[in-house]
């Protein structure tokens, strides 16, 4: 009884550690800016998920949504900073710690870029910080679902904010507004994307709810 | 900074306190230690070359761009294997905020180097009139004894000349020919590294290190090498 209580237990630690790592996903979104020193490391981790900031908070006031966009402004620098933009803007020893102060907590170098690899200047895993079932938008017969899953093919500045803010206001998106080529129909146009007269698509199912 | 001399005299002193003065106050320790350290006007005029080239590092402020890296290459053709200088990591994953830390390291250009007393041809040797230890590739057989003897790995084995090379401060590339900088310090993007002359008191670096406020210090104190390169955080707003 003992033996098979014991065997039991390995055999749990054993899946516990398989699944632990198999799901674990490392620093998603992590931006490696290069220029003009190499490097600083952006972590979307620690300021989505562990400050709780809000993707409209940062862009496109702050930062455009296009990863490292950035770094083709002359005045993206140290002194900037100190003045109040980019990272200064919160990073100013108010909101957050200043830019003057732990370089190296954003610096990560030449060793850390060398780290990075391949993967510099690419922006990875958004979705992790997506909704991850069907968002959905508008109430009672005009609830129209919408899946970031389906659309992570693209890059975040595809449609934000260009085409949609990262808040939703209820009645600003109207199938009237949608037929002239605004809002989903930038795409679902019978081009690029299926017809926006396709109503199903969209609102199927959600009388039901 | 201390000479060997005045640690022996300290170390008497500390001696002295634990056993007659244990139990006495406090008041007692700060006057004797009072005595037994020198004035700094006495160091200044006892650096025993002129100029006394030494460099400070602000380690706080190192980015590892490793921009000092390149330039050194550059200027003193380096080769890709070896280094004359390059950029430690020093990670502590339980430490508050920042948890990664740049330490630059070079030849530390001793005033008492192991690497100069283990050379069986005086190929290297410590200069007589500004102090940093020199190379002469002539004179090296490539025999590696000052490699392993040297405790800051600073020196590496040139194999085109097969001789050991090391940092000069760029004496032969730089300084004799007018520059004021080392190649490091002159490209340094966040200025970690100050360059100057330890025996002249209108310098930053002696102000630097003669000063009390935030804590100045050299590494692997403990091998008795005396070094010139001195290292140093939280400066901003100090000297």
């Amino acid at each position: 009884m003992k033996r098979e209580l014991l065997s039991m237990v390995m055999v749990a630690l054993l899946l516990l550690s398989v699944s632990g790592s198999a799901e674990e996903i490392k620093n998603p979104g992590d931006i490696v800016y290069t220029f003009p020193v190499k490097a600083v490391l952006f972590s979307h981790y620690s300021h989505v998920k562990k400050a709780s900031i809000q993707c409209d908070t940062c862009h496109p006031a702050i930062f455009k949504t296009k990863a490292l966009a950035v770094e083709s402004y002359p005045d993206f620098n140290m002194q900037a900073l100190y003045d109040g933009k980019y990272c200064g803007a919160c990073h100013n020893g108010g909101y957050a710690f200043s830019s003057d102060t732990q370089c190296a907590r954003c610096h990560i170098g030449v060793k850390g870029a060398n780290m990075y690899g391949e993967e510099i200047g690419k922006i990875k895993d958004m979705s992790y910080y997506m909704p991850k079932n069907t968002t959905v938008l508008g109430e009672g017969m005009y609830a129209a679902s919408f899946n970031h899953n389906v659309h992570n093919v693209f890059e975040c500045d595809t449609c934000h904010t260009s085409i949609f803010s990262f808040s939703y206001t209820p009645g600003e998106i109207t199938m009237a507004k949608i037929s002239e080529g605004k809002y989903c129909g930038e795409c679902h146009n019978g081009e690029m994307a299926f017809a926006s007269t396709n109503c199903v698509a969209c609102h199927s199912g959600l009388s039901e709810r | 900074m201390i000479s060997e001399l005045e640690r022996r005299e300290f170390l008497k002193l500390g001696l002295a306190i634990t056993g007659v003065f244990a139990g006495g106050t406090l008041l007692s320790v700060v006057s004797q230690f009072d005595r037994v350290f020198a004035s700094i006007d006495e160091y200044k005029h006892n650096y025993p070359y002129k100029p006394h080239y030494c460099m400070v590092i602000q380690q706080d402020r190192c980015i590892d761009c490793e921009r000092c890296k390149k330039a050194c290459a550059e200027t003193n053709h380096v080769p890709e294997y070896g280094y004359r200088t390059t950029i430690l990591e020093r990670y502590v994953p339980d430490a508050v905020g920042q948890k990664r830390e740049f330490i630059p390291v070079l030849c530390m250009q001793c005033n008492n180097p192991p690497c100069v007393r283990a050379c069986p041809v005086k190929a290297t040797y410590k200069d007589k009139n500004n102090g940093i230890v020199m190379m002469n590739y002539d004179k090296c057989i490539g025999c590696k004894t000052c490699i392993s003897a040297c405790p800051y790995n600073a020196r590496y084995f040139d194999e085109e000349r097969h001789a050991v090379d090391k940092c000069n401060f760029c004496f032969d590339t730089r300084i004799s020919k007018g520059e004021k900088l080392t190649a490091c310090a002159a490209i340094c993007p966040a200025g970690v590294r100050i360059f100057g002359d330890l025996s002249n008191p209108d310098d930053r670096v002696f102000k630097i290190v003669h000063q009390l406020q935030v804590p100045v210090w050299v590494l692997r104190p403990e091998v008795g090498t005396k070094p010139n390169v001195f290292y140093t955080k939280g400066l901003k707003g100090v000297v």
